[in-house]
Formats: C-alpha cells, sequence, structure tokens
C-alpha cells in the first residue's frame, strides 16, 4: 500500500510540473496588457522588465520554475498588486471552507436520504417526486437559483440579509443565518448528484441476487438492505463523495459574487482577465493539487470500503 | 395516472414560482415610485424640519466593485483617496469647485510664472499611527514614488502631464535624487521645480491633488529584503491614513469601512458630515439594486431600462464621462477604400449615433465629437466654449453628406463594390448589438450592391493588438482621457513620437506642434489660446477620419432620500464629493 501511495505521490508531481509548464505557457498567448489599458508606454517597458516579461519565453521559464521551486511564487500584478499570491490564497480559503463545510453538511446526508428513499420507493410517488426535484436542480444553474432566493427570500419577505455578514469576525448566530441562502445555492446541485448516483446503486443492489439470499436467510428487509445492499452502493458513490470534500477549498464564482461572500471562486477568471500571470498560475496550481489529491484519495477509498479490492498489491499467486 | 398527477403539482409549483417573479417586479416598482414620489411631494416641509434635527449616526452605506490595494502609489480611486490626505483638496463649494489647502498650510505658490512653486505644509498633522506629518513625509513619498526598482503605477503623477524636473530620468535610473526637482526646505516646507511651467489648476490638480504621502516607518517595514517591492497598504496593519477619513475595518473583496478622522484638518474646520462611510464589496448589478429598493444601500448606479423609468427622478444624477467611445479607422490598411479620406468621413458622418444610443445603450448620450462634455478646460467645460460647440455641430451626424462623401469615394477607387471589417468586443451584448445596427444601417445607407461591412468578434485585449500592428479596418474602442483638466495631456496618443499607438495612418506635425505648445510651449498657461488649440487638434484628427466617436459612456447614480449631497451641480474631479455628503435621516 506505501509503495502504491509512494508512486502515486511520483506520478503527481510530474503531473504537477506538466499542468505548471502548460499553465505558464498557455497563459502568455492570451493576449492582454499587464499595464492596463491607458497606461504610460514607459510604465508598461518597466513592469515588463519589472516581471521579466521583456526577456524571451524560455528565459522567463527558467527564471520562473527557478521560483517556484524555491517556493517564491510571486506577487500579483493588477489584482491584488504587490500581495503575495500565496497570501491571497490563503487568505480567501477561510471563508470559502467555512460555507463549503455546511453545504457538504447538508447536502451528504439529504442526498442519501433521497437516494435511499427513491430506491427504496421506485416507481412510487416518492420516487417520482425525488427524480422531479433531481432533474429540477440538475437542469437550472446555481446562480438561478441564487438569483431567485435572494429575490424571493431577502427582497420580497425580507427573511434573510443580502449579503454574507462579514463584519463580524467571530461565528453567530447572525453569520450563520446569513450564510443559509449561500448555503443552499451550494447544496441543491450535490444533493441532485448524490441522489441520482445512490438510487442507480442502491437499486441495482436491491435487485440482485445477494439479496435475495439474504431474504432466505431469514433477516429482514431492513436489515438486508442496511448490512449488504447499502454497503455495496456506496463503492461507486466514492467517486463522487471524496471529491466533494476535497472541493471544500474551491469555491463558486458565481454563488460568491451574488452573496458578496470574499472566498476563492472568482479568482482564476478576474486573474486571467487581469493578466495577473503568477496568480493565475498559483490558482491552477491550488486547484489542480486539490484535483489530483481527491483522485488519490478515490482510489484509496475504494480498498478501505471495499476489502475485496487491493490496490497495489503484488501478482497474484497461482 | 399518479405521474400526470405529479407532472401537474410539479408544472403548478413552477407557475408559482414563475409568478412571484417578473409580474410582481413590475407591480411593485411602479407601486414604489408612485408612492415614493407622492412622499416627496407632500412631505418636503416635513422632511426639512427632520433635517435639522437629525443627530443620529451618520453611517453612509456604498458599495464597490474593486479594492486592489490601499497602497495609493499603486492605485487610484476615489475610495483611496478617501483616507489619503493630499497637499491640495477638491471640495464642492456653493456648486462649484473649489480648491483648498489639505495637508498644505496655503495655496502652493509661484513666483516665477509657474516653475519653481513653494508648499507649505500645516503645523500638528498626524497620521493615523500617531507619528507626525510633515514635509519629511512628502518627500519621502516622492522619492519612493519615483523609485526605479519599485516601479509604482502612479509614478507618471510626478512627470506626466506637469513635469517635476528629472522626475522621469529617476524612475528610469537615469538620475540622482539630488537632481530631481523635490527639495526640502525644512520640515514643513518643500521646494518643487519644474521643467515647463504649470498653470495653478494643472498644479493643483496633479501634483497637489495626486500625490498622496506614504508613511515612511510602515512603508520601510514592508519593504521587501531587495528594496523591489513593499507591502503598503494590502492589509489594515500595513494602511496608515492621512485624509478625511481613517479606514478602519477591511475585509479584502468584502466590504470596508473608513471613520471620520478628527485630526485633519478639514474635518476639524467642519467639510466633513458624515461619521463613518461603509462599502460592501458588491459585484452584481441586480444585488445592488435590490439592496437600493430595500433601503439598505444609500446609492445605486442605474442601467437599461431602470435608467429610463428614473432618469427624472429628483434621487437620480447624472456623472458625466470623461471619455468617448467610438471606433478606430486604419487609414493605413491594405484595404484601399480604407484611404479614401472621403470614406473614412462618409462613415463619421453616416453613423448613426444617436439611435445605437436610444436603441442599446440607453444611459450614454451621443457623441460627435472625440471629447466628452465632462471634460474642462481653463474656466470650464470645453465642449461649451464657442470653439467647443463648432467642432461638435460641423461633425455632427449627417446622412446626405455621409452618402455624397461614400459616392466620391466609391468612384475614386474605381466603382468596385467595396466591402470593410468592422471589429467589436467578444462577450458584449450591447457592442455586438452596436456592430449590428451599424451594418445594417450602412448598408441601406450606401447600397448593400456597394457596400458591405463584415463582423468579426474579438477579446478586447487582441482587437487592441490589432489595432497596434495596424491589421483591421475598423475597431471598436476608446483612448482613455486620464486628466479631465488637461485634454491636451489625454491627446499625446495621437502624436507621432507616441509610443504605444494604434496605427490609423494620422500623422500631423502641425498637430505635434499644437500639442506641444499647449502642454509645454508658449501657451501652455494661456487658456484661451489653449481652448482655441484644442479645437484645431480635434478637427484635425477628425478631418483625417482616425476616430468616429460614438457615444460618451456616462453613468447615472441613484441615490437615498437621506442622503444630501454637497453639490447639485455634477463637479469634474470629484462628482458629487462623496467626502462632503451628508445625511438627514436614519437608514
Amino acid at each position: 500500500m506505501l509503495k502504491y501511495i509512494l508512486k502515486r505521490v511520483a506520478a503527481m508531481a510530474l503531473t504537477l510540473f506538466i499542468i505548471l509548464s502548460l499553465s505558464f505557457f498557455a497563459i502568455r498567448l492570451i493576449p492582454g496588457d499587464i499595464a492596463g489599458q491607458g497606461a504610460a508606454p514607459e510604465l508598461k517597458a518597466a513592469l515588463e522588465a519589472r516581471y521579466h516579461l521583456d526577456k524571451p519565453l524560455l528565459e522567463q521559464y527558467v527564471i520562473f520554475l527557478k521560483n517556484f521551486l524555491s517556493f517564491d511564487f510571486g506577487e500579483s500584478i493588477n489584482l491584488y498588486p504587490r500581495r503575495p499570491v500565496f497570501q491571497i490564497i490563503r487568505d480567501k480559503i477561510p471563508t470559502t471552507l467555512q460555507l463549503n463545510i455546511f453545504s457538504l453538511a447538508l447536502t451528504i446526508p439529504i442526498g442519501l436520504a433521497c437516494g435511499i428513499a427513491a430506491a427504496l420507493k421506485k416507481n412510487t410517488w416518492v420516487d417520482y417526486a425525488i427524480s422531479a426535484m433531481v432533474v429540477f436542480n440538475v437542469s437550472i444553474p446555481s446562480f438561478v437559483f441564487a438569483t431567485v432566493m435572494q429575490y424571493i427570500f431577502c427582497y420580497k419577505l425580507e427573511w434573510f440579509p443580502f449579503l454574507l455578514e462579514l463584519e463580524d469576525s467571530s461565528f453567530s448566530l447572525s453569520k450563520f443565518w446569513s450564510m443559509i441562502l449561500p448555503i443552499l445555492a451550494l447544496s441543491f446541485g450535490g444533493i441532485s448528484t448524490i441522489t441520482r448516483y445512490m438510487r442507480a446503486e442502491l437499486f441495482e443492489a436491491l435487485n440482485s441476487e445477494y439479496m435475495l439470499l439474504s431474504k432466505s436467510k431469514g433477516l429482514s428487509k431492513l436489515q438486508s438492505t442496511l448490512r449488504h445492499a447499502l454497503r455495496n452502493s456506496f463503492i461507486p458513490l466514492c467517486n463522487v463523495i471524496i471529491p466533494m470534500f476535497m472541493n471544500l477549498l474551491g469555491g463558486s464564482m458565481v454563488v460568491e459574487n451574488i452573496f458578496g461572500i470574499p472566498g476563492i471562486g472568482s479568482l482564476t477568471s478576474a486573474s486571467i482577465q487581469t493578466s495577473d500571470y503568477y496568480l493565475t498560475i498559483a490558482v491552477l496550481f491550488f486547484y489542480s493539487c486539490i484535483s489530483l489529491t481527491s483522485m488519490l484519495l478515490v482510489d484509496l477509498s475504494y480498498g478501505i470500503v471495499d476489502p475485496r479490492i487491493r490496490i497495489g498489491g503484488g501478482k497474484v499467486r497461482e | 395516472m399518479k405521474i400526470k398527477r405529479i407532472l401537474a403539482l410539479a408544472l403548478a409549483c413552477m407557475m408559482m414560482l414563475t409568478a412571484c417573479g417578473s409580474n410582481e417586479t413590475e407591480t411593485e416598482t411602479e407601486t414604489n415610485t408612485t408612492t415614493e414620489n407622492t412622499q416627496t411631494e407632500t412631505e418636503t416641509e416635513t422632511e426639512e424640519e427632520e433635517v435639522e434635527e437629525y443627530t443620529g449616526p451618520k453611517d453612509y452605506r456604498g458599495w464597490t466593485t474593486s479594492r486592489a490595494t490601499f497602497n495609493p502609489q499603486m492605485y487610484t480611486n476615489s475610495k483611496t483617496i478617501m483616507n489619503a490626505g493630499t497637499l491640495v483638496a477638491a471640495l464642492a463649494e456653493n456648486d462649484e469647485l473649489v480648491w483648498y489647502p489639505h495637508h498644505a498650510s496655503e495655496l502652493p505658490t509661484t513666483t516665477d510664472g509657474g516653475t519653481t512653486w513653494t508648499v507649505k505644509i500645516r503645523e500638528g498633522l498626524v497620521w493615523s499611527t500617531g507619528t507626525a506629518l510633515d514635509a519629511t513625509d512628502y518627500e519621502y513619498t516622492f522619492k519612493m514614488l519615483l523609485d526605479p526598482k519599485l516601479v509604482n503605477k502612479n509614478a507618471a503623477y510626478a512627470y506626466d502631464p506637469v513635469v517635476i524636473v528629472n522626475a522621469k530620468e529617476y524612475s528610469q535610473g537615469n538620475a540622482n535624487w539630488e537632481d530631481v526637482g523635490v527639495k526640502l526646505v525644512n520640515d514643513h516646507e518643500l521646494q518643487i521645480t519644474l521643467q515647463y511651467p504649470a498653470s495653478e489648476l494643472d498644479f493643483y490638480s496633479m501634483i497637489g491633488s495626486l500625490i498622496w504621502p506614504v508613511e515612511e516607518e510602515t512603508y520601510e517595514a514592508c519593504m521587501n529584503a531587495d528594496r523591489t517591492s513593499t507591502t503598503y497598504g494590502t492589509t489594515l496593519d500595513t494602511t496608515p491614513s492621512s485624509g478625511m477619513f481613517v479606514v478602519s475595518e477591511w475585509v479584502t473583496d468584502g466590504y470596508e469601512k473608513f471613520v471620520r478622522n478628527e485630526n485633519d484638518p478639514l474635518v476639524k474646520e467642519g467639510w466633513v458630515k458624515l461619521d463613518s462611510y461603509t462599502s460592501r464589496y458588491i459585484s452584481q448589478n441586480a444585488t445592488r439594486a435590490e439592496m437600493f429598493w430595500a433601503g439598505e444601500l444609500d446609492n445605486h448606479s442605474l442601467t437599461g431600462d431602470d435608467y429610463l423609468q428614473y432618469k427624472n427622478d429628483p434621487r437620480a444624477h447624472s456623472l458625466l464621462s470623461a471619455n468617448v467611445w467610438g471606433y478606430f479607422m486604419n487609414g493605413a490598411s491594405k484595404n484601399t477604400i480604407m484611404q479614401q479620406k472621403d470614406f473614412r468621413n462618409a462613415l463619421h458622418y453616416g453613423t448613426p449615433r444617436e439611435t445605437i444610443c436610444e436603441d442599446v445603450y440607453k444611459l450614454y448620450p451621443a457623441a460627435p465629437a472625440l471629447i466628452s462634455t465632462g471634460i474642462y478646460a481653463g474656466d470650464g467645460y470645453y465642449r461649451d466654449t464657442e470653439a467647443g460647440k463648432a467642432i461638435a455641430e460641423k461633425y455632427a451626424t449627417d446622412y446626405d453628406k455621409a452618402v455624397e462623401l461614400f459616392n466620391k469615394a466609391y468612384e475614386a477607387n474605381g466603382g468596385q463594390p467595396v466591402s470593410v471589417e468592422y471589429i467589436y468586443f467578444e462577450g458584449q451584448e450591447d457592442q455586438k448589438r452596436q456592430a449590428e445596427i451599424l451594418q445594417e444601417h450602412f448598408e441601406n445607407l450606401f447600397g448593400s450592391d456597394r457596400f458591405t461591412l463584415t463582423l468579426r468578434a474579438c477579446p478586447p485585449a487582441s482587437a487592441y493588438d490589432l489595432y497596434r500592428a495596424g491589421e483591421y479596418d475598423l475597431g471598436l474602442g476608446v483612448r482613455l482621457m486620464g486628466n479631465v483638466f488637461n485634454p491636451w495631456s489625454g491627446l499625446n496618443v495621437w502624436k507621432q513620437d507616441y509610443a504605444d499607438p494604434y496605427i490609423t495612418g494620422f500623422a500631423s506635425d502641425e498637430y505635434d506642434q499644437l500639442w506641444f505648445d499647449c502642454m509645454y510651449g508658449d501657451i501652455a498657461t494661456d487658456t484661451a489660446a489653449k481652448v482655441e488649440a484644442l479645437a484645431k487638434m480635434e478637427e484635425l484628427l477628425l478631418d483625417y477620419g482616425c476616430f468616429v466617436p460614438v457615444m460618451q459612456n456616462n453613468n447615472c447614480v441613484m441615490y437615498h432620500e437621506r442622503v444630501e449631497l454637497a453639490t447639485e451641480n455634477y463637479l469634474p474631479f470629484i462628482g458629487f464629493s462623496t467626502n462632503q455628503t451628508d445625511l438627514i435621516a436614519a437608514a
């Protein structure tokens, strides 16, 4: 197992290096002006010299790699001038994390419950209602949910504040109250995804032969479902749920913009739009790390959830 | 049957949800307007009495879409100015703009016609950190602003358009600090020497108002080891204040709060009425609109249909933009028809700017000339001068003249059908519609058998790169006019020696000479002559046909009933002077 993990970590490092290099060259290809439109030509020239953009691309790449390997990720050029990019990401994570934890705490139990209910009550009104909810959630983008909820619950009914409460840095009831709508907006998509997977997997498990066997052994429906069907249904769900945990660190641009959340969500697009090269690369690197780690965890989790799957084992003995 | 019932139920739910939406919006909005108008009319007298009596907290609730830094040498916007002091303050008094000494003890003076300026600093000034602020802070500020290693974005404020001796050379590492025209006479006096004489207006509006001091102790503490970067103004702890307000709270991209600075001389003299100013970061216009109508914001920018509905509301105030948008014309294009001056002029006169503004932008007025109505020249707005008016009239939309000019150009081009390409910015629906209107209109005006306009969408940065390379026929865009008091400065982009030109084929020695005369030559301090020269420069550009002005991107802000503005008139540079705003009722 340890050998397998080490191999995967080495592969991750290589992948990250490739992503980093591709990001570097791809971003340089995007047209843009680091000094901003209307800036004096001499300022533009001075800024290009400061960030080595006046040098050949290969030389820029070598300088970039050298700095990166010495943990110097650079500073923001335009979006947050002169602020170290690492500091920008670090400062934005707590808000995003706080919101996403609540969202996940809502998404997973509700998604599982709906999926189980739909599978157990397949082809009844319960199943149809849940399926309609899933289709509704999947087909309507989160920004529509967020906008409609804000309009109805904040503007018309005045039940919730429009924006996330930021004045009080500590956690309070009023702050939690202001988080409810963004949490809901973030959760709808996840709930539908889990429900869909859970329903499909559990339904398949319920109709399998080992369930027939368990019943014939005298187990009640509840017992056989809990002990056998549910556990087997969870294996494919690892693919969905574990990345959700990893995505706790990633924000949603649209929801954050609508509810005035100073999170990490809009950092990628904003940095690309402003030709903020170092910040863009740092954000892409950050997201790449999250994705690769979650993929590794998903693979490792298979072995934990299902003992039949052994990862990184040697050759099968005859 | 069950499925049908469930589907019917779902459909009913969706219909209910929809019903909560658009129809109610319209009804509510109309109702609100009527109610608010009636209230305004019937309760005027009562409100006036309440204005006198209101003594509650005065916290203005504004909004912003960005907050990059509080480092005044790196970024400028009105909120940055709020916590940063200046030598001279631009203030609103009796609906007019006045220049008033802020950190200076009196308005800076010159004894040799505008080359050498004496700036005396008040005694007793302090930073929000408690340390004293005097002339040495300003000397340090100039030195850091121009530091060649730091490459500060606002360094040009010290040499463009008002040129401090050797400032640019020092910022490029080609001079010593001792050679720069900023000299510390004593702890409360600076002498600033300019390369060319400057008028009082130029000196006050540039050196006087755009050099915000930095606190040396914090600035140095935030400096990196090789002195190439400082994190000054990037967090609350590293943001000392010296202006009418002090930054008291700041969450990046969240909100910021400024409280009145009781130590500031202008506050002591009673220019500031607000206790505090809180600004939330709200990027969505819809959210801002809902918050404003719910009474949770004190101002809101009107757009589109909202503007049409409320433009005559007494709470709505127009803000004049300094910029005119339009499209560049490449007289040096390989497309031979573009090389015809008559053809370019035909496009100018034939552009349906009024239709575009009415159908697409709504908020923006049509502009037939290059210089906006928000640009000041001397004692008033340039477009209100006789010379300015004459240019606007001469180049106003005229379809008959356009057809006449097109016919001449068409014949000169061999009578062959012509086709030109128009570049607009990708992802901008308004600009796409503008392009389509142009396409339809020109083809109808000149005849689709003789003229074709092809449209091409480009990301803005790519479009401007094409303009720089001269690889375009027509291209949407703008040349920003940085300084509302000095339009000549912004017109340097059309000079032959400008370092970052967009290729249009325009090259005029007469234009270049006029520019120099206005900026640094014989008429630099002669306002009347400069206005005449400005009109001539504008005429040269329009006559050649390098840019077709279309619209001026004005803004319209609606203020809450409780807001009492410092001026009823929009004033250049300070707008409605937010710093001086008063609140006459509770939220």
